[in-house]
């Protein structure tokens, strides 16, 4: 007998039963669902964390330090500024303060300084989107100029054009403020919002003394070639670093990115592993079902096995009805468990994920993220179903073919 | 490769052949059953033989055997000569499905399928394709006067109606031997004497051989001959002429 005869069969078979096909069908959907919208809704809060280190710069590597000898901190600044050229493309100060932003009548607390040099957008992934960047020349000469951030232009400038205009920094405490000219606006990553990354002013790294009335060269952030120049230079320099601090009293810490993120991955990976299993057996047991329901099946049906041994069906012609039944019940039982899943994840994913989609640390993208299951995972969960009905059909169908055709008539 | 002829390839001298037959459940314990003992019988083509006995006689389980439902414990059975005594079981399936066409008393008809579809399963089974299957099915239901039934369901039908799809079902393959198990015992006197007319007719214009097996002696009196079985012995075998059958 042919596979699309066995088929035909088949769907007849559950057409003729649809309430209880569906019921034992309600265990592989639950199952799949389940499967879907769990490893869907990891894989998505990976994504949004991928998203967030994007923002950040793949390639960017950070570096933080305290050292008390200023020949160790020296050297340990040569061998960064040594490999510019090679693996790491740019380096800049990057020491970060709050301070107080005034334009004409408006004020603005809580905006987030950085004293960088040229490199600053480079190594931070921020680009210019009106005037021009800080020049060598600015931080050289220290020139009073400083780059908005998108934030602090709407706030400030909304229509208006901010580039030539002076606004005024100070901090809290020593209520001085002094006059800087904006010579260029770094484009939102995160929408222009309030309360974000977006909320920052870029000064020459030369003029903190000034502004803040202290000096902290202790952060620096760099940029490399590629993610593997990245996570290679990290390793290097903190392997030099540690050859020249005194690790009692100073302190040196540099991580890449890509570090990061590959953590994230396998962190995430091992979530969605777990999720699946977690899940799966909720699919075991989906599966048991049809085997009862097969089990079930078999024996209201004898006569009819009976009718068919005796008219001329094979072992394995009986064999595969019941196979094709089982696999078919659960491949249907696999589709609506998809459809659910596609539901469930866009649901959940939403419920779980929108609180952290809008956290200011979260790039603008995010919120427009919806959790889709992917095609692997949607592909697998199908495939998967199918193998169950196959694996709790054996059984069930095996059990059919054994049967003796002079006593499967005789019943009734 | 060229197929040697081989001596199954002539057609054997008898259809049936049946020696010292025995069937015996429970062989050797305190409830062993003789059903049927030291059984000899041939059957030749174009026979229209009924085998006559009362229940617990053993003539079903004589059809079960001649029918390759059933294995015989002991004694030599050769089926249009295939030795199906000495045969796996696993392959029986195939020799019914080739060789015999059933008619059985509870019509046996598969519920969820139509009459079209039910009459399709032997040629599904035997592997005959699609435009062939329907043609052949199709044929056989409208010679059993069912050609605008095709599409119903068997409970939709009479008991007569069921009756004629099984003896479309069983005759769609053209099997040499029909096999039929009280065949009017479900049904009113009319159907089952208008059932009995078309196994006769089936008889006398193909030529396939009908085996009827009934405890009804007035049916008996429309086949050619009578086997009497009573307690697993043959107690006669009688043959008609054509004159006298007509009742």
């Amino acid at each position: 007998m042919s596979i699309t005869q066995t088929l035909a069969m088949a769907f007849k078979a559950i057409g003729n039963n649809k309430l209880r096909s569906f019921l034992t069908m309600l265990g592989i959907i639950i199952g799949v669902a389940a499967v879907i919208t769990l490893v869907s809704v990891t894989q998505g809060q990976s994504q949004m964390y991928m998203m967030q280190m994007e923002a950040q710069g793949a390639n960017r590597i950070d570096m933080y330090f305290y050292v008390n000898s200023s020949k160790a901190r020296d050297a340990i600044l040569d061998y960064a500024e040594k490999e510019v050229g090679k693996r790491i493309v740019a380096i800049t100060p990057m020491s970060q303060n709050q301070v107080t932003l005034k334009y004409r009548t408006k004020n603005m607390n809580d905006v987030r300084i950085s004293f960088g040099n040229e490199q600053y957008g480079l190594c931070t992934s921020n680009n210019i989107s009106a005037g021009r960047d800080i020049s060598k020349s600015d931080v050289k000469n220290r020139a009073r100029v400083c780059v908005i951030g998108e934030a602090v232009r709407k706030n400030f400038f909304g229509a208006m054009s901010p580039i030539g205009q002076t606004i005024k920094i100070g901090n809290s405490w020593s209520q001085s403020y002094q006059p800087y000219t904006v010579i260029g606006v770094y484009n939102g990553k995160f929408g222009g919002k309030l309360n974000t990354d977006d909320q920052m002013v870029l000064v020459p790294n030369t003029l903190q003394m000034r502004i803040m009335g202290w000096e902290d060269n202790s952060s620096y952030a760099m940029r490399a070639t590629d993610t593997d120049a990245a996570k290679s230079f990290t390793d290097d320099i903190t392997a030099f670093a540690n050859t020249k601090i005194d690790p009692n009293n100073d302190y040196f810490q540099a991580y890449a990115n890509a570090q990061f993120q590959e953590q994230m991955q396998s962190a995430t990976d091992q979530q969605s592993i777990t999720m699946a299993i977690i899940a799966g057996i909720s699919l075991l047991v989906g599966g048991i079902g049809i085997m009862n329901i097969m089990l079930v099946t078999v024996t209201e049906r004898t006569r009819e096995i009976g009718i068919r041994m005796a008219i001329g069906a094979r072992r394995r012609d009986i064999i595969g009805q019941f196979l094709i039944e089982a696999s078919v019940v659960s491949a249907i039982g696999g589709l609506f468990g998809i459809g659910l899943g596609y539901f469930g994840a866009a649901v959940l994913g939403n419920i779980m994920l929108a609180p952290v989609a809008s956290s200011p640390w979260m790039p603008a993208a995010a919120a427009d993220m919806v959790v889709s299951p992917s095609l692997p995972l949607v592909i697998g969960a199908f495939l998967f179903s199918v193998v169950l009905g196959i694996v709790f059909g054996i059984y069930p169908a095996n059990k059919a073919s054994k049967l003796q055709p002079v006593e499967a008539l005789r019943t009734q | 490769m060229k197929r040697q002829r081989s001596p199954a390839d002539t057609p054997p001298e008898h259809l049936i052949v049946v020696e010292h037959l025995s069937k015996i459940y429970n062989e050797g314990k305190e409830n062993e059953v003789r059903a049927l003992e030291d059984i000899n019988l041939t059957i030749d083509y174009g026979e229209f033989v009924c085998f006559l006995g009362q229940s617990g006689s053993g003539k079903s389980t004589l059809m079960n055997i001649l029918g390759c439902l059933d294995l015989p414990t002991y004694g030599r059975f050769v089926l249009n000569g295939t030795p199906v005594s000495e045969i796996r079981p696993s392959v029986l399936s195939g020799i019914r499905n080739r060789e015999i066409g059933f008619i059985f008393q509870g019509f046996n008809l598969i519920p969820g399928l139509t009459a079209l579809e039910n009459v399709e399963l032997p040629l599904i089974y035997r592997g005959v394709g699609r435009s062939e299957r329907r043609r052949l099915a199709e044929s056989a239901l409208t010679d059993v006067g069912l050609g605008n039934r095709m599409g119903h369901l068997p409970a939709e039908m009479s008991g007569g109606q069921q009756q004629r799809v099984a003896i479309a079902r069983a005759m769609a393959a053209s099997p040499p031997i029909i096999m039929a198990d009280e065949p009017t015992g479900n049904l009113d006197s009319k159907s089952g004497h208008e059932i009995m007319t078309r196994l006769r007719k089936l008889n006398d214009e193909t030529g396939t051989t009908v085996i009827l097996i009934t405890h009804d002696s007035h049916l008996a009196t429309m086949a050619k001959r009578v086997v009497t079985i009573t307690d697993g012995h043959i107690m006669g075998d009688q043959i008609y002429t054509g004159g006298k059958l007509e009742a």
